[in-house]
């Protein structure tokens, strides 16, 4: 029933009332004529009921005929619709572009989501990809998964392992990054392992090549800890990569200065403007300079990301003053950079002992600490080794 | 005329007859309407020839040999095309006459 609901749609039909004759005369010249109607009902005489649009026409006779006058009460159908709306031009060029951007659109990739990277930038890998071809309104059906997926593999030497799956109008590129375990380390030029700082031995554990040191040895800067020089029992040499692992007791000194007046860069004000996106190409709405701050938005509907966005672009302007900071002010400051500067110089190893000072005066404030740390000292240093003794 | 009638009224008795010794269905042979009713809402008419009358409380249909009158209220004639008439209201009663 839906079917022939919709053909008739497709057709165009008419609501007529006919009145003022003999309906049943009308209704059996209808069917001797093969003019087909339904949705026939009779009150009271009047007939009301629906006909094709080409049957409308055949009419007149048969009211003529059985005495009835016949009015349109609706006309339904796309030949009408069509005929109501032919001339209104925006109408019909808005449904063919709605019609000409769903059927492109619909083919072309929308966005490009990269997931599973931690130390790879997203940048980099959607710029490998760009070039092969896999790009914000590219084609989808003439992309090569396998093939593209190859091609980035070589060109990421950072990525073991990826997958490109392109569901609609959104690609997702997943990735797994190559650990630490997967470089593979062949350097195998003769070295020797250095003190890179003053200290006492504490840990002394050669891995490859010969010790040099004991533990509770005092070293200084340069020292040799362990030789790549290794005597064969022939009594002849060889040289290796020294490898091990040498910990020593040393003393740290980290200082930090802060004067209470300071020039700083304050803000005096920001300029915020817009760039249309629409796939892969951008339309800016005003002069943008290239040290703006941008953030890209991208419009999306029910979780699916639209070919649609825009990109607020945020130049603010800096200006250099002079600030005079109060004693706490300075304090303040001058331990955050302390710690700072702490966070940053003892990052894997391990503080013993430690004493912190702090001094203040009119003009600024100072914060100093010693400290015993027990850290890493050895440093591979490369032995200069003339060719003539490898021929 | 009167002939005529009589002879009509055996052709027809003939006929019966033939199709009640074959068991063949009554409106295959005799050009009696096939009428299904579907409960008291929907009414379809094969062998329909005409519309007799029509209001909103009946419908007398020409079937040939049989007057098929539907009475009932808000009947309304959804489709009538090729002899088939079909019929959607509240149907009371289906009447015969000769």
């Amino acid at each position: 029933m839906l079917v022939l609901k919709f053909l008739r749609f497709l057709s165009g039909y008419v609501s007529l009332i006919a009145e003022g004759g003999f309906p049943e005369r009308f209704i059996n010249l209808c069917r001797l004529r093969g003019i087909l109607l339904w949705e026939l009902r009779c009150k009271d005489g009047v007939i009301t009921a629906c006909m094709g649009r080409k049957d409308y026409l055949k009419i007149r006779p048969v009211a003529k005929k059985s005495g009835m006058r016949v009015r349109i009460k609706k006309k339904s159908g796309l030949p009408f619709f069509l005929d109501r709306h032919s001339r209104r031009i925006g109408v019909v060029i808005g449904i063919c572009f709605c019609v000409a951007s769903l059927s492109i659109l619909s083919t072309r990739i929308w966005s490009i989501d990269v997931s599973g990277n931690i130390c790879v930038p997203s940048e980099e890998i959607l710029e490998v990809f760009e070039e092969l071809g896999v790009r914000k309104g590219a084609a989808a059906d003439k992309i090569n998964i396998s093939a593209v997926e190859n091609s980035a593999l070589i060109k990421l030497s950072d990525i073991a392992w990826l997958n490109v799956n392109i569901s609609g109008s959104a690609a997702m590129i997943e990735v797994r990054e190559r650990g630490a375990a997967d470089e593979k380390d062949e350097d195998d030029t003769p070295s020797d392992i250095v003190a890179a700082r003053d200290g006492q031995i504490v840990i002394l554990r050669p891995f490859n090549g010969t010790q040099e040191q004991k533990i509770g040895n005092p070293v200084l800067k340069g020292d040799l800890l362990i030789s790549g020089i290794e005597e064969n029992k022939d009594l002849t040499v060889s040289f290796c990569r020294a490898k091990g692992y040498v910990a020593a007791r040393t003393n740290r000194k980290i200082g930090v200065s802060r004067s209470r007046e300071i020039k700083a860069e304050m803000p005096v004000g920001t300029k915020k403007s817009y760039i249309v996106d629409f796939l892969d190409f951008s339309i800016p709405l005003g002069k943008i300079s290239d040290a703006a701050y941008r953030e890209k938005r991208q419009l999306r509907i029910n979780g699916v990301t639209l070919p649609f966005g825009f990109t607020e672009c945020t130049e603010t302007r800096y200006a250099e003053k002079t600030l005079r900071l109060t004693q706490e002010q300075a304090k303040m400051l001058a331990m955050l950079e302390f710690y700072e500067k702490c966070t940053e110089e003892f990052r894997g190893l391990k503080v013993e002992k430690h004493e912190i000072s702090f001094a203040q005066d009119e003009k600024g404030c100072s914060v100093g600490g010693n400290f015993v740390c027990i850290e890493n000292i050895g440093e591979e240093r490369k032995m200069q080794i003339e060719e003539t003794l490898f021929k | 005329m009167k002939n005529r009638k009589r002879n009509g009224t055996r052709a027809e008795s003939i006929i019966d007859s033939i199709t009640g010794i074959l068991d063949l269905p009554q409106d295959a042979v005799s050009g009696y309407a096939h009428i299904e009713i579907s409960g008291n809402r929907e009414a379809i008419i094969e062998g329909c020839q005409g519309v007799l009358e029509y209001n909103d409380n009946l419908i007398a249909l020409n079937t040939g040999r049989l007057t098929v009158r539907i009475c009932g209220c808000g009947l309304t004639i959804i489709s009538m095309q090729n002899g088939q008439a079909i019929i959607r209201g509240t149907i009371t009663g289906v009447d015969y006459c000769n």
